[in-house]
């Protein structure tokens, strides 16, 4: 069902024709988001361009009774921005506007819209840059990352999206606008800006962001160790942490996804290792030469059968990109991919790393793993053909036995992808009742109706067990990324 | 001798029957430790000093949980046993873990470390009718649901009782080393100003002025050839020398007021531009009330000031642009409840409204 014909008048006359979409194609497009497993039509797509239009949309839509959600760049892998049915999608890549960099609060202020790899490029020249750097950070937008509370590769050592935001304007689904925290590092009164960063688009739309930036580190060093045995690879993880030492960034490759990236990249990574580390050491020159023969040792001592150290930034460029396009380098080995997002303690991963191979293998299906090991936080790639019906009912036996897995470990069920529809329903894994209850009454405060953003990240009242089914239905395009 | 108006529960059923009786006669109550009294004299208050065991405590996983009894001091000490560290060490030694998160304390590693929301990654606690919530987890990274534990930081016992807290944890600094500031008295602020633009990684920084005395120092730590070239940086940057504390060189500055008595006190925080303006002002101001004792964390702009005599507070308008809580104040003291306009204050208002629909907790930022 597309636009109601006042509405579309309406939404017409605030935003330009055309900037107010519902015709067949775009909704199609906007069907899902990095997540294909739930497509759902929204009723229509709207742009504002500034904050006032995002307001005013909010009000209309709201005047009207209207479900709808915010979109950034759409390369969620948990759903939050696929539509409910007849939702509205409010797509913000217009409000993109990057202020200049305050180089003494160490601060700039973007539009939701911007793409993150546009606010470290901006604070470039000031010696700083933005700590959160997804993979996909050469699409996604800071607003995505802030309804996230998106992670990356070097979060390990300086905090994920909240540990870098000062302030948000946000607009409630009522229409009203707020700003929370401000130019300083602290406000008085509980974390309001901790509640709202990874609220996954279900509290408020983010229409204005205060980054805050860090200085570039003056020296660095990346390290790719190889392994023969993956075993020793998460030995060495564990054994860096034990010693103390936070890296910069500490990331997992395994053999499955060290081949793909060969077949498409090349980027020099040896194709018989079962694992490689990306360990990246960041500091002054004089302090990092002591840090990088620590890591050495500890590597030496767990039997890594070579160390590469990149002996300039070109390099150190190419071993990133293969990371930063491993997600995509899959798809030279297999049609499908389903993209999990677990976690574990961190010295728990020799042990689950085995088994949620062994859980792919028990369905018949091979699993990769890309993943910021240092966090403890899996990225189990699960290959599968989407054409196979069986194949996809053992995609979802699977990865529904590794988040079990990663809870019975201590763990949680997501680290930086969210829980949006794709993970609702486990949620009492979780949490108790009353505590769900709570988040509930929490959400209510902001989002009385549940008219924005229905259907994430809390389960549906009854509908457990009844979404994990029609999932399994719909899963007709296949879990791509 | 037990007092009639304390309630101090020996485990958590205790407490939430204590708290559904209350809430369902709309008991007024406040929580020593992690609010402010309760401006209602008839106001029970919950004292939590039970709630002080070590939950779990994984040093190679780099995480702890703690009840929000335990005192920080102690926590730090059991963590320091094992090269581990909370880098968030405030000013008050009576501080309880509870303290420490429920008035988001900060100390002299907000610099390079952050403040208590970037170290909290799940937490315990109960509502005022009596619920148990348990949010976050024991793991480093987590978006699991709403991010209640972080948001509970800083809520000065206005929402919620907290009951415990999972930190994650740093390695302590290796080889730390204090320096001090040894150009002319005035310049400090100039060398501060030279510091934040330089963005040299130290690990801790503040200015102290106390008696008529200012001291700004910093800490460094790593190899000797580290602490060297930061040595050689700092001078470079502030075109003065720098060199260490006649005593106790790695503690008398990071460690609190070892030389004063736990006082009354502002705590502050500004944008760091404001930081020049704020400086002339405490300088200033520092010539008029030569008993205070003030403290800035350059970077983050964030200042404490300390008075033996709460009175003297009220008498010292506080900054425009710098949000101030009022720390340690006794219940008499006629600025307790001091107003802070947050822009956020409307969305406040409507989460205390739920958090705590009957008023039970005190309110001690946006009215009653
Ligand atoms: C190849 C690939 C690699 C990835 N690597 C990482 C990684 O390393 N780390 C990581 O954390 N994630 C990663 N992701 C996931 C994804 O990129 C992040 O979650 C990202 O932050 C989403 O941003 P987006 O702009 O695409 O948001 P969208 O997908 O458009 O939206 C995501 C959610 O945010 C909400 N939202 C969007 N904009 C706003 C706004 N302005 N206000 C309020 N809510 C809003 C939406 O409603 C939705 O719930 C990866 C994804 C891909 C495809």
């Amino acid at each position: 069902m597309s636009l109601e014909p006042a509405l579309r008048r309406q939404l017409v006359a605030l935003l330009g024709a055309d900037w107010v979409r519902d015709d067949q194609v775009t909704r199609f497009s906007y069907r899902c988001d990095g997540l294909t497993l739930h497509p759902s039509l929204p009723a229509g797509v709207v742009f504002p361009g500034d904050h006032d239009q995002v307001v005013g949309v909010v009000k209309l839509l709201h005047a009207a009774g209207v479900s709808f959600l915010p979109r950034g760049a759409g390369t969620g892998l948990s759903g939050g921005a696929v539509p409910t049915t007849g939702a509205v999608i409010i797509e913000l890549v217009r409000l993109n506007r990057i202020g200049p960099v305050n180089e003494i609060d160490r601060t700039i202020e973007v539009g939701p819209g911007v793409v993150n790899i546009q606010v470290s490029h901006a604070a470039r020249a000031h010696g700083l840059y933005f700590v959160p750097d997804p993979s996909s950070q050469k699409a996604c937008s800071v607003g995505g990352n802030v309804a996230e509370n998106s992670g990356g590769p070097h979060t390990l050592k300086y905090g994920v999206t909240v540990n870098h935001i000062l302030a948000l304007d946000v607009v409630l689904p009522d229409g009203s606008a707020h700003r929370v925290g401000g130019e300083s590092w602290a406000s008085p009164g509980a974390d309001l800006l901790a509640l709202l960063i990874g609220s996954e688009g279900t509290l408020c739309i983010v229409t204005n962001i205060i980054c805050r930036l860090t200085p570039l580190p003056p020296a660095v060093q990346t390290l790719l160790a190889v392994f023969n045995d993956v075993q020793q690879a998460c030995e060495a993880v564990s054994a860096i942490i034990r010693a103390g030492i936070v890296p910069a960034a500490l990331e997992m490759i395994d053999n499955t996804v060290i081949r793909a990236i060969e077949q498409t990249i090349s980027a020099g990574f040896p194709t018989d290792a079962e694992a490689v580390l990306i360990i990246e050491l960041e500091d002054i020159e004089a302090g990092i030469t002591d840090e990088l023969a620590a890591v050495r040792r500890i590597l030496g001592q767990v039997g890594t059968h070579e160390i590469r150290v990149a002996e300039d930034e070109a390099a150190r460029a190419r071993i990133w990109r293969a990371r930063k396009e491993a997600f995509g380098a899959i798809g030279a080995l297999s049609p499908s991919f389903y993209t999990q997002d677990g976690v574990i303690p961190r010295g728990a991963l020799p042990r689950v790393l085995a088994r949620v191979n062994q859980i792919g293998r028990d369905h018949g299906l091979t699993i990769a793993n890309v993943f910021h090991a240092g966090d403890g936080n899996l990225h189990p790639l699960i290959l599968y053909d989407a054409h196979d019906p069986d194949q996809v009912a053992a995609t979802h036996e699977v990865g529904r036995r590794i988040l079990e897995l990663c809870l019975a470990e201590g763990g949680t069920l997501s680290g930086e992808h969210g829980i949006g529809l794709e993970k609702n329903s486990l949620m009492d894994r979780v949490y108790s009742s009353t505590t769900l209850d709570h988040m509930a009454e929490v959400r209510a405060v902001f989002n009385p109706n549940a008219r924005l953003n229905p259907g994430k990240m809390l389960p549906e009242p009854g509908k457990c067990g009844d979404i994990k089914s029609v999932a399994a239905l719909r899963a007709k395009s296949g879990i791509q990324v | 001798m037990s007092d009639a108006r304390v309630f101090a529960p020996a485990d958590t059923g205790s407490l939430l029957a204590w708290l559904r009786a209350g809430y369902a006669a709309k008991r007024p109550f406040w929580i020593a430790g992690q609010g402010d009294p309760h401006p209602d004299p008839a106001a029970l208050q919950l004292d939590l000093s039970a709630f002080n065991q070590t939950l779990f405590f994984d040093p190679d996983d780099m995480v702890v949980g703690v009840g929000v009894g335990k005192k920080h001091l102690a926590l730090q000490k059991e963590l320091a046993a094992e090269g581990m560290g909370l880098p968030v060490n405030p000013w008050f030694d009576d501080d309880t873990v509870g303290s420490l998160v429920a008035k988001n304390r900060f100390g002299p590693e907000r610099l390079y470390r952050g403040g208590v929301r970037d170290w909290v990654i799940g937490m315990t606690y109960a509502t005022v009718d009596g619920r148990l919530i348990e949010v976050g987890g024991r793991v480093v990274k987590n978006v699991t649901g709403y991010d209640l534990a972080r948001f509970m930081v800083g809520n000065r016992g206005e929402l919620a009782v907290l009951l415990s807290v999972n930190f994650k944890l740093m390695p302590l600094p290796h080889q730390p080393e204090a320096l001090l500031f040894r150009g002319p008295a005035e310049a400090w602020p100039r060398a501060v100003a030279a510091l934040i633009k330089a963005h040299i990684p130290l690990d801790w920084a503040q200015v102290r002025l106390a008696a008529g005395t200012v001291r700004l120092g910093v800490g460094i730590s790593g190899g000797t050839a580290r602490r060297r070239s930061l040595k050689v940086s700092l001078e470079e940057t502030t075109g003065a020398a720098w060199s260490a504390p006649e005593q106790s060189p790695d503690e008398s500055l990071f460690h609190r007021l070892a030389d004063g008595p736990a006082l009354a006190g502002l705590t502050g925080a500004a944008p760091v531009h404001a930081y020049g303006r704020l400086a002339t002002s405490v300088l200033l101001q520092q010539e008029n009330y030569r008993q205070d004792c003030q403290v800035i964390h350059p970077i983050g702009a964030d200042i404490h000031r300390f008075v033996a005599n709460p009175s003297v507070l009220s008498a010292n308008e506080p900054e425009a642009g710098v949000s101030w809580v009022l720390e340690q104040a006794p219940p008499d003291c006629a600025i307790r409840r001091l107003p802070a306009k947050t822009p956020e204050a409307v969305l406040h208002q409507k989460l205390k409204a739920s958090f705590d629909p009957c008023g039970c907790l005190p309110s001690h930022f946006h009215g009653g």
